[in-house]
């Protein structure tokens, strides 16, 4: 069984890619091409980064249960590898979905991210937990 | 005529300014300013029609060469002063030009809302007068705050409080700003977060200087790129000006809504234009992050190759000076991909410059950046960048100060290689256009752009209207258009002005060329001489 319980990334052409991979130990990393750096006289700066998912945070047990609920509802494992609606903005995001299964890692192109595609928008509301789970851990 | 335009100056108490003896000033001549032109153009409403002219030309900045050149003619020639509510006719004039100038502005005072792609909206009225086109949209304007602090626990969470939370694109944006929350909470030690978030994810009082900026931004980038010239009466031309109406908040007649998230330079939020119908002129919405007016800091033009000491082998190259990112043939590849010509354009311009660092002799090091700069050029051809055989154009430019990676390296610059200020490619879609970029797979550029050599929205109007501009269709290609990475208005983008024209003057227009257009056809014989 993958170690990975779930991961998105969405790019889009006017904008940065961000998302999020959580394992199934409940480590959080986040996608990064830069980052912030304090130097000696107090200011930040940004740096590059080689693209890629970074460390962040770690949730509790209790947290990965919730998030491991919450994928299941939106119904994500049963969902096709590509969801593809209509555009409705100039600049349609693209998001690529990863979950584990016994079986291996599914992976979901979902464009555009996010979508009124009732499917998509109950991926939407996964990452509105992860958000809140995320900001929990942080406290 | 310089002395005289000085006496009058000293006259009305203007400070002397040089005068340019005959012909027409441009707008770098040392004018007047245009509060003292006006002045004392009123002032002496009866000195002779050179004096007035000279006078005048203090008003270039405020009413445009084109308008102001027309103006000055006719005073000279003695056909009467152009004055605000006077169709510019004459009896000399072809009958049917001049009782359709003396029609006044078309297809009224009060324009018409138009959407000619339907994507965007805007006014659009014909002024005779001025021979202008005048484009104009208003916009409302909210701004939501970018990020949101805790103070008693240094969280910081996304605000995004005047965002549709219930609007999937916007939901999009919100998620940006969570995981921009979440970069503050991993970088930031809990004591600094405070100031990053209220310094650069907040508004703090400068949102009418921020509209104050975007509104200049897109006239300038947008007003007087081209013009139109009259199918009937090829002495007829029409200048394009570009109005743009902000305010906070929401009023009737707006064509569009903006929403402008605050963020930090390249908070990373991205831009959108949505319509509401493609029937309505005034149902757009614009989601954009308030760095946007500025030049994007990843610019999409310009890629950079880093090569080992003392090589210029590609095999060995990378993408990142440090060598951690892509090998030199998959970077180039990709390269190839992302800039490819559309299917039977040249495309544009590649730059390929070869740099070395100051480690070795300079002669030696010379010659090594033009070998790294050749190596780059030789794969790209061989490998199957399409377009004219001499797109790329190589030069080394020999060592840098610094003994460091990123000297060793070969940049490709594409066309003019300014990096693109989106707000400006945003309102493009205000104006009606649809994107040019390409975001082919394997590419460079991320997202769900069109595949090179696609059509695009705006295509239709350019391909049956503009076939005399010389441009090679409106589709979709990664380069310095504005509707594509770069800054660059082309004829296509005028399309739907060129729409618009045609719709309120209900007349056949053809692309006249670049910039204002000429007061007289060119050989026309006038006071100052032959119009070449």
């Amino acid at each position: 069984m993958s170690d990975l319980l779930m991961s998105f990334l969405v790019e889009g052409a006017t904008s940065g890619a961000y998302g999020y991979r959580v394992e199934a130990d409940g480590k959080v990393s986040q996608w990064r091409t830069s980052k912030s750096v304090k130097d000696a006289s107090g200011a930040y700066h940004e740096e590059q980064v080689k693209p890629g998912f970074y460390p962040s945070v770690s949730l509790s047990e209790r947290a990965v249960y919730t998030l491991r609920e919450a994928l299941q509802g939106s119904g994500i494992y049963g969902m096709p590898a590509e969801i593809h609606t209509a555009s409705t903005s100039t600049d349609p995001r693209m998001a690529t979905w990863t979950v584990g299964t016994p079986s291996g890692e599914k992976t979901v192109v979902i464009t555009p991210w996010p979508s009124a595609d009732p499917r998509v928008q109950a991926l939407f509301q996964v990452t509105q937990t992860l958000n809140q789970l995320i900001t929990a851990a942080y406290a | 005529m310089a002395q005289l335009a000085n006496k009058a100056n000293d006259r009305q108490g203007v400070p002397q300014r040089g005068v340019r003896s005959g012909g027409l000033a441009s707008e770098t001549d040392d004018a007047l300013s245009a509060d003292q032109a006006v002045e004392a153009v009123q002032q002496h409403g009866h000195s002779s029609a050179g004096l007035q002219r000279r006078m005048a030309l203090g008003l270039l900045p405020v009413m445009g060469n084109s308008v102001l050149q027309r103006m000055l003619l006719q005073r000279e020639t003695g056909d009467g002063v152009a004055t605000a509510d006077a169709p510019v006719a004459d009896d000399a004039m072809d009958a049917d030009l001049a009782a359709f100038l003396r029609q006044g502005v078309m297809p009224s005072e009060d324009g018409v809302d138009l959407t000619p792609t339907g994507l965007g909206g805007f006014n659009a009225k014909f002024d005779p007068n001025a021979r202008e086109l005048i484009i104009t949209m208003n916009i409302g304007f909210v701004f939501p705050h970018g990020l949101k602090i805790d103070p008693a626990t240094n969280i910081v969470t996304a605000d995004g409080v005047g965002l549709d939370t219930t609007d999937p694109d916007e939901q999009g944006t919100l998620g940006q700003l969570q995981a921009a929350a979440t970069r503050v909470m991993n970088d930031f030690a809990a004591a600094d977060r405070a100031n990053e978030v209220n310094s650069r994810w907040r508004w703090s009082g400068e949102q009418d200087t921020w509209m104050e900026s975007y509104r200049r931004g897109v006239v300038d980038a947008w007003g007087g790129r081209h013009f139109f010239q009259s199918v009937d009466w090829p002495e007829l031309f029409s200048a394009v000006r570009v109005n743009i109406n902000v305010h906070q908040g929401v009023q009737a007649g707006d064509h569009c809504k903006a929403k402008i998230v605050k963020t930090p330079p390249g908070g990373g939020l991205g831009a959108f234009v949505q319509s509401g119908t493609t029937a309505s002129a005034t149902d757009q919405e614009l989601i954009m992050s308030s760095s946007a007016i500025d030049p994007r800091p990843d610019n999409l033009l310009v890629n950079n190759l880093y090569f080992q000491h003392d090589s210029s082998d590609i095999n060995t190259a990378n993408s990142r000076p440090d060598g951690t990112g892509q090998a030199g043939p998959a970077f180039l590849n990709r390269f190839i991909l992302t800039f490819n010509a559309a299917p039977g354009t040249s495309g544009q311009k590649i730059k390929l410059e070869g740099h070395a660092s100051s480690s070795g002799a300079a002669d030696y090091n010379q010659t090594l950046s033009e070998q790294r700069a050749k190596a780059v050029e030789d794969y790209l051809k061989n490998n199957g960048l399409t377009g004219s055989i001499d797109r790329t154009v190589t030069s080394g430019l020999g060592e840098t100060l610094t003994e460091d990676a990123e000297s060793r390296r070969v940049t490709m610059t594409v066309g003019d290689g300014q990096p693109q200020v989106v707000a400006n490619h945003e309102t493009g879609h205000l104006l009606g256009l649809d994107d040019e970029y390409s975001t082919a797979p394997g590419g460079l550029i991320s997202g769900t752009g069109n595949p090179i050599g696609t059509a695009v929205r705006h295509n239709d109007i350019d391909a049956n209207s503009l076939a005399d501009a010389p441009i090679d269709g409106a589709v979709a290609e990664n380069n310095d258009n504005i509707m594509s990475l770069g800054n660059t208005v082309r004829p296509q983008h005028y399309s739907t002005f060129f729409s618009a024209l045609e719709t309120v003057t209900g007349k056949n227009w053809k692309y006249g060329g670049e910039g204002d257009p000429p007061t007289v056809l060119p050989g026309t014989q006038t006071p100052d001489g032959v119009i070449t």
